[in-house]
């Protein structure tokens, strides 16, 4: 059947009702599938995918760089232990390299300084404190090689001296081979230690000995109302304590320490200068 | 003046109860500081500052003794031979200067000789008001701020001199 001219124009006016209608959706639906299209090229495609992704991984990077002990401090520990339980062989040859070369390098500088020692002491074989030497090798019976080795291996310094009041804490004299300008610190907090040590143990009468700090040993000779500190560099043997403490005997005996409770700049001055002319020559005495 | 005396060396020890301000007011004194984190001491610790009265040189070996509610609590060894002492009370914590009568009885006892300075402390955390107000059973010779260093460098000057004036009389 023929369409009527009436029924053309319903259905033109229907088509432009459909076209006013429908076109923003039709555009809004095209914009869409575009940006669809986009989107899954760039999950396809790979290097459209890293050139989007690398950045936030970088990110991610440097900030784990940045707290890492804080985000995996507490596991690494529990993470070591267990590495080195599960393979201790694979980690020992890993490290071996490393570790056995820093001890190689330590024994060189060890053994060239010895050497060195060794070198200086026989540089006149004919002095007298070589000949004295010798002489004491020869009483004590061992041989010269020995003896030597022993010394140089065996070097102790007198590094410094106080005297210190002992209720108070006060120094009330101090010498030393360096500067040391805060003696009275280092005498406080020396008799607090000591009296904490003395008192916590509480050993009847008995004061403390000796204090020992990395290559360092403070001997202290204790008399009735002061005590004398000693820095000693090295781990001394028993013969050097002997000698220093015959030194320090010697000074108590014949230099007048004041007993009333004063510490006066004078006593200080008069004492620490007599502390420096007796041990002055300490060290080189016990080198001959 | 007796040349004997141009240089003397004096003891004296910091005490009161926990957090204080003894070790702050000693920063502030020898270092010229106010440390902002508050560290507890452990024990013990020993500072030293020179003061210049006149033409005297006095050199203050500074115990800073770890703070104890109870001053029975405190080893008689590191009070030994104290000249002076100075009390820190905390003006803003009551607790720290409500038993202070007391403490301070007992560190006399034990410190029989030593001449002592009472310290009120943390002024800056208080109003005039709040100050005014306040009841402490011994008053303080000093209202101190360590945080500003207010009456702090005043206080040892003054502990100073009263232990030199107390050499020149019993001399």
């Amino acid at each position: 059947m023929e369409m009527g001219v009436k029924d053309r124009n319903a259905a033109n006016h229907l088509e432009e009702l459909r076209a006013i209608l429908l076109t923003p959706d039709r555009e809004s639906q095209s914009t869409v599938m575009e940006r669809l299209a986009e989107l899954e090229k760039a999950l396809v495609d790979d290097k459209a995918f890293e050139e989007r992704l690398t950045p936030h991984l970088e990110a991610q990077v440097v900030h784990l760089q940045k707290n890492f002990p804080k985000l995996f401090g507490q596991f690494l520990g529990p993470a070591i232990k267990h590495q080195i339980e599960e393979e201790r062989e694979v980690i020992i040859d890993a490290l071996y390299p490393i570790i056995g070369k820093l001890i190689a390098k330590y024994l060189k500088e060890e053994i060239k300084r010895i050497s060195e020692r060794i070198d200086e002491s026989m540089k006149d074989p004919f002095s007298l404190s070589t000949l004295k030497f010798r002489a004491k090798a020869l009483f004590a019976g061992v041989s010269y090689q020995e003896l030597l080795f022993r010394e140089v291996t065996n070097r102790h310094k007198l590094e410094e001296i106080f005297i210190i009041q002992k209720d108070s804490g006060l120094s009330m004299a101090h010498y030393s081979l360096n500067e040391v300008t805060r003696s009275q610190m280092v005498a406080g907090m020396l008799t607090g230690i000591k009296s904490f040590l003395e008192d916590a143990f509480q050993k009847g009468t008995q004061e403390l000995d000796t204090l020992e700090y990395e290559d360092y040993r403070i001997k202290i000779y204790p008399f009735p109302r002061f005590y004398v500190a000693t820095v000693i560099e090295g781990s001394p043997d028993q013969e050097y304590e002997r000698f220093l403490k015959k030194y320090v005997d010697e000074f108590c005996a014949k230099e007048p320490i004041p007993a009333r409770e004063e510490v006066t700049q004078v006593i200080q001055d008069r004492l620490s200068l007599a502390l420096k002319e007796h041990f002055h020559g300490f060290n080189q005495a016990r080198d001959q | 003046m007796d040349s004997t005396k141009q240089g003397i060396s004096k003891k004296i020890a910091l005490l009161g109860s926990h957090a204080v301000g003894k070790t702050s007011l000693i920063s502030r004194f020898v270092t010229r500081e106010f440390p902002n984190e508050y560290l507890t001491t452990i024990g013990l610790r020993v500072d030293q500052k020179t003061v210049q009265l006149g033409d005297l040189t006095v050199e203050l070996i500074i115990w800073d003794i770890a703070g104890q509610d109870d001053p029975v609590r405190i080893p008689q060894y590191y009070l030994n031979g104290a000249h002076g002492y100075i009390f820190v009370v905390d003006l803003s914590r009551e607790s720290t200067w409500s038993q202070m009568d007391h403490q301070i009885q007992v560190l006399e006892a034990m410190m029989p000789k030593a001449k002592r300075l009472v310290a009120g402390n943390k002024k800056d955390l208080l109003s005039d008001k709040e100050l005014q107000e306040l009841k402490l059973p011994v008053t303080p010779d000093f209202l101190t701020s360590a945080f500003t260093g207010e009456n702090v460098d005043e206080m040892f000057h003054h502990l100073a001199q009263i232990l030199v004036h107390d050499d020149a009389t019993t001399a």
